[in-house]
């Protein structure tokens, strides 16, 4: 099960993806009692990405979600407290990110620190460059803007 | 003094001969004047009476004479004694003006002794009123001294206060400029910085807080 998770995972980058995964999940969770003889994936048709939808569609075809709708239930729970024990790092850097630059950051974190993460991106251009980083309580400014501040401090000394 | 004693003798002799030679004469005349028959007796007569006569004639003359030589040597030495005392009064004369020549001289000479006291007299004082004066000046100099050196103090005081409100106003707008450098900066650096900088930024920040936090 860990595995589907992680699979499901890997696509939730930011934290704006989490939310909307978590709204998904949620409405499945509602859709789960609901047209039951109907497949999951063809019930929440518009509901939900596409993109999500052809992978439930995948994992019940596989049987990876079960088939009542209480273990559906559980199973989408399950996949929810999965997904929020993910820890989450505050970023915020000076330009609006790509979707690839997003990816290289959550690669990063996958091989240096051995974890999913989901980013929370704030575009900040007054940092200049850098980012300031919020990780579990942890807080540090690598920005740029900082860097100059002290530069001028040290300067007007 | 002997050569008028030997003046007067001169001229007393001198005299006396003439007389004789005078007497001479007129004896002379007298006999050529009486009869012829009577010439060798006068001849002897005069021969025997002669020289008494002779002698007592000219005593007789040199008795005469002699008050009129006295008379005369006494004018001769009184016209001598005038022309010695006219020489006399001439050299005196003469003396007097060498005299005032010479107090003239000597006046000059005093004058300029005078002057020339005046003048180290005066000197004197020039030192001494230049010693004053030196000693004025030496005063006035510490006091110029004195009173410069309050205002160089008071100056490099003014100067040091100048400079350090002067650092202190650069220092503030040093800071205006690096607040506006950097306001500027921050405004323009990161829209110079392009993407793939601002990702290599962003992934040197990761990496640094890896070995902080992560």
């Amino acid at each position: 099960m860990k595995e589907v998770f992680e699979e499901l995972v890997k696509k939730i980058i930011t934290k704006e993806d989490f939310l909307l995964f978590i709204e998904e999940i949620n409405l499945l969770e509602q859709v789960v009692f609901k047209n039951i003889e109907v497949p999951l994936w063809k019930r929440v048709k518009g509901k939900v990405r596409e993109e999500f939808r052809n992978e439930l569609q995948k994992l019940e075809k596989e049987g990876v979600i079960p088939a009542s709708p209480n273990q559906q239930f559980s199973f989408f729970d399950e996949l929810k407290n999965y997904l929020q024990k993910i820890p989450q790092v505050k970023l915020e850097i000076a330009f609006e990110p790509s979707e690839d630059f997003l990816l290289r950051i959550k690669k990063w974190f996958k091989e240096e620190n051995h974890q999913e993460v989901i980013l929370d991106i704030t575009v900040n251009p007054k940092i200049v460059g850098g980012a300031i980083i919020e990780y579990q309580g942890y807080f540090r400014d690598f920005s740029l803007v900082k860097e100059m501040d002290k530069l001028i401090s040290q300067k007007q000394l | 003094m002997d050569n008028q004693t030997f003046f007067i003798i001169s001229i007393s002799l001198g005299v006396f001969a003439a007389i004789v030679i005078i007497l001479f004469g007129l004896d002379i005349y007298y006999l050529a004047k009486k009869p012829k028959e009577e010439k060798g007796i006068l001849s002897l007569k005069f021969s025997e009476k002669f020289l008494p006569e002779l002698e007592k004639l000219i005593s007789q003359e040199i008795k005469r004479a002699i008050p009129e030589i006295n008379q005369k040597v006494t004018n001769e030495a009184i016209e001598y004694y005038k022309k010695q005392m006219a020489i006399f009064s001439q050299e005196a004369e003469n003396k007097m003006a060498d005299w005032d020549q010479i107090t003239k001289k000597e006046i000059l000479k005093f004058s300029n002794i005078y002057s020339q006291a005046e003048d180290l007299i005066l000197q004197a004082a020039k030192n001494k009123a230049g010693e004053l004066g030196k000693g004025l000046d030496e005063k006035i100099d510490r006091i110029c001294q004195s009173a410069t050196e309050t205002i160089n103090q008071k100056i490099a005081q003014t100067e040091k206060n100048i400079e350090d409100y002067k650092k202190e106003k650069l220092k503030e707008v040093d800071q205006k400029i690096y607040q506006i450098i950097g306001e500027v900066a921050k405004k323009t650096i990161g829209k110079a910085i392009d993407i793939s900088d601002h990702e290599k930024l962003v992934i040197e920040a990761l990496e640094k807080a890896k070995k902080e936090i992560f």
